[in-house]
């Protein structure tokens, strides 16, 4: 456009309309007779200049529409927001607007003339730029190229530049018009966005999940690695693709329609799907989400899926679950074997107890037939000797009796049913009348008595164990005195027996509750040492705690506590 | 033999206990003749009137059984089984006089048609009071029902 303002092609014209007049003039004087001619030359010289007047006013209106293009364009010039400059053929600046000088740090366009282009040109970028400018001379332009430029005061920007030649009639370059504009913000911002799309792009691609991205159409926008690797097919195949053109089977798999739904604005988690891979030996086991994309305004854009592959997961659970089986199995096994043991144990102390007591019937009975039939001729020694067997005999029973009452604890299961322990207390005193009346002991109840949940048969044994051991570790000459009472602890009761015994040291006082432990010899305290485990035994059937509390040689407090039986509807 | 003098079929497999039991019961002055049989398939040919027992005159049907209940073969709770499945012996009373304590034996011979169930006590004086008490209870109170042999 700068051809036109600078064109000056009508000079000529104008120049030759200053000079033609003169010799019309001249060639009047000369001639009078010629007046006529003269008159005509006149006549003729009047058209003339009224039609040079008429060619004047013409040019100058011409002028006067060129001086307007001009100011127009000068306008143009003054107002752009680029930089806007004019180089001679040296590359020497011959004009520039006002934003040139302000992009370069001057205040007037002035102090830029006569500068070269190079004066505004980082040092390291004019290799670069000098072996693009022949392009001016050849195709009459260059760039848009960028480079970075330096300010009056030294400091530097990056800009963007685009130069044209102005070509003559003739063909010759005559300036060169460059328009330059600083881009260092844009070329910041652009740098921002490169780093982000990098940083998104190495993200994506190192995920250790599949990631797909799908426009509104569902096409492939995004296919990382992971997802090359599950699939087998590259990003390149498949980027661009409807899915249901590249993988047919994800809408049997029912993955299709997950995206679907995604696209429909839901977020959905597929189950765990068992999916033969043609590229895997072993299907894999995986699980989709896909959920919807928004742009900007949230609307939904597309859909991102995510598909994690979760084999590992799956064979981890399922040799748990086996493990589990194993271990059940196992368990089932080990149970059954004890189970086996347990009734052979069961089977053994039920017919150990009978048939030792079978013979122990026999020696008793006999060893006692003995002394009646055969009294006489024995002798006192002969006589001591029988007692002496029937004593033993009698133990062995008791012995026997308890140990059945142990096992049988062990072995049946007890349903905890409402027992009245006043009931269970007095039919214990009446089983034990004889040991109490022939020890002289004193019992007490101090009633009444609560109903507890347990059960009653199981209860007599207890307490007559307890009253019976309580009446019986009494030291020599002492009179028996047994106390029972109840004491309620809310949700539960505790039934006391206490004694005037010769009590048991605080050392003893977890041996006494273990099967065939003694404190005592026979001789002092006779028993079998199954009493108290019988009572331990059958309060814990029962859900039940025993303890005691207790002083050498003042006594002992042995406490049962079962829980309070609730009334039943 | 008439009905008076029926025996107590005594079925005891272990000899010393049959000693113990008979010298007892004639303590306990039971008069009537105590036949002892020491298995339950003795028993059952007793009462069938089975080769040795076939002369019923010499092996009449017995007023009352004390069976035990462990026995070779054919155990106590065998017999009791078989009894109550002959119609004219089922109505015999059958005490059962055993070592066992097990309260399945117990419930078991009680459904089984036993009449009564007895546990042989430690000692002879206890043994001495039981069978005196069973005497007067069985053999002279208890009113006898009539009893035929299966045929």
């Amino acid at each position: 456009m700068g051809e036109h303002t600078i064109d000056s092609s009508h000079r000529p014209l104008s120049a030759g309309l200053l000079v033609s007049p003169e010799p019309a003039l001249s060639s009047l004087a000369d001639s009078g007779s010629a007046l006529i001619q003269a008159r005509s030359e006149r006549d003729q010289l009047r058209t003339e200049l009224l039609a040079a007047r008429a060619e004047i006013e013409r040019l100058r209106q011409a002028q006067t529409s060129l001086q307007g293009i001009e100011d127009r364009y000068r306008a143009l010039f003054e107002t752009s927001p680029d930089a806007i400059a004019v180089f001679d053929l040296e590359m020497r600046l011959v004009l520039s607007n006002l934003a040139g000088a302000a992009l370069h740090g001057y205040s007037s366009a002035e102090e830029l003339i006569g500068k070269y282009d190079r004066d505004f040109i980082a040092e390291e970028d004019l290799p670069r730029l000098a072996e693009r400018a022949p392009d001016l001379l050849t195709i009459g332009k260059l760039g848009p190229i960028e480079y970075h430029a330096v300010r009056k005061d030294g400091s530097r920007f990056l800009v963007e530049m685009r130069i044209s030649t102005v070509w003559d009639r003739a063909g010759k370059p005559v300036v060169f018009v460059g328009v330059a504009r600083d881009i260092t913000e844009r070329s910041r911002a652009e740098t921002a966005l490169r780093e982000v799309y990098e940083f998104n792009k190495q993200i994506i691609a190192s995920l250790g999940e599949g990631l797909a991205v799908h426009d509104a159409d569902l096409r492939y926008v995004i296919w990382n690695p992971f997802m090359e690797k599950l699939s087998g097919r590259p990003a390149s195949e498949v980027i661009g693709e409807h899915p249901l053109k590249v993988f047919p089977f994800l809408k049997e798999w029912g993955v299709y329609p997950l995206l679907e739904r995604a696209l429909a604005g839901e977020t959905l988690t597929s189950e765990d799907q068992l999916t033969p891979l043609p590229n895997h030996s072993t299907p894999l086991w995986t699980m989709t989400r896909a959920e919807p994309y928004r742009d900007r305004t949230g609307r939904v854009a597309g859909v991102i899926s995510t598909v994690t592959d979760i084999t590992a997961r799956k064979q981890a659970e399922e040799e748990l679950r086996q493990l589990n089986v194993t271990l059940e199995n196992r368990v089932a096994a080990r149970t059954r074997e004890l189970q086996a043991v347990n009734s052979e144990l069961e089977a053994f102390v039920y017919s150990v107890s009978h048939d030792l007591r079978s013979p122990l019937l026999t020696m008793h009975g006999f060893a006692q037939a003995l002394l009646e039939d055969c009294g006489e001729e024995l002798g006192a020694t002969g006589r001591d000797y029988a007692k002496r067997i029937v004593n033993a005999a009698r133990t062995l029973d008791r012995l026997l009796g308890e140990l059945l009452d142990y096992s049988r604890l062990s072995q049946t299961e007890v349903e905890p049913e409402p027992a009245d322990l006043q009931s269970v207390v007095r039919e214990a005193l009446i089983g034990l009348s004889a040991e109490i009346r022939a020890r002289n002991a004193e019992v007490t109840i101090e009633g009444p008595l609560p109903t507890v949940l347990g059960h009653a048969a199981t209860l007599l044994q207890v307490v007559s164990n307890l009253v019976g051991n309580a009446v019986k570790f009494v030291a020599p000459g002492v009179t028996p005195r047994v106390r029972i009472w109840a004491e309620s602890l809310g949700a539960s009761e505790r039934l006391w027996i206490e004694d005037n015994g010769i009590g048991i040291p605080p050392e003893h006082r977890d041996r006494i509750f273990r099967v065939f432990e003694r404190l005592h010899t026979a001789d002092a305290y006779p028993g079998t040492g199954v009493g108290l485990a019988v009572v331990r035994k059958a309060v814990e059937r029962l859900h039940g705690v025993v303890g005691l509390r207790s002083e050498p040689g003042a006594g002992s407090q042995f406490w049962i506590e079962l829980p309070v039986a609730s009334r039943r509807a | 033999m008439s009905l008076r003098d029926a025996p107590v079929l005594l079925v005891e497999d272990n000899p010393d206990h049959v000693v113990l039991i008979q010298r007892t019961l004639k303590k306990a002055k039971v008069t009537r003749p105590v036949v002892v049989v020491v298995d339950g398939e003795s028993a059952v040919d007793y009462f069938m009137g089975r080769e040795p027992y076939r002369d019923r005159q010499l092996h009449p049907l017995p007023v009352l059984v004390l069976l035990d209940l462990k026995l070779p073969r054919m155990s106590g709770l065998d017999v009791l089984e078989w009894v109550h499945q002959q119609p004219g012996l089922r109505r015999l009373p059958i005490v059962v006089l055993t070592t066992s304590r097990e309260r399945s034996d117990i419930d078991r011979a009680y459904d089984l048609g036993a009449n009564s169930y007895l546990v042989k006590p430690l000692g002879l004086d206890a043994l001495l009071e039981m069978l005196q008490q069973l005497n007067t209870y069985w053999l002279t109170l208890n009113q006898m029902p009539e009893v035929y042999s299966p045929k």
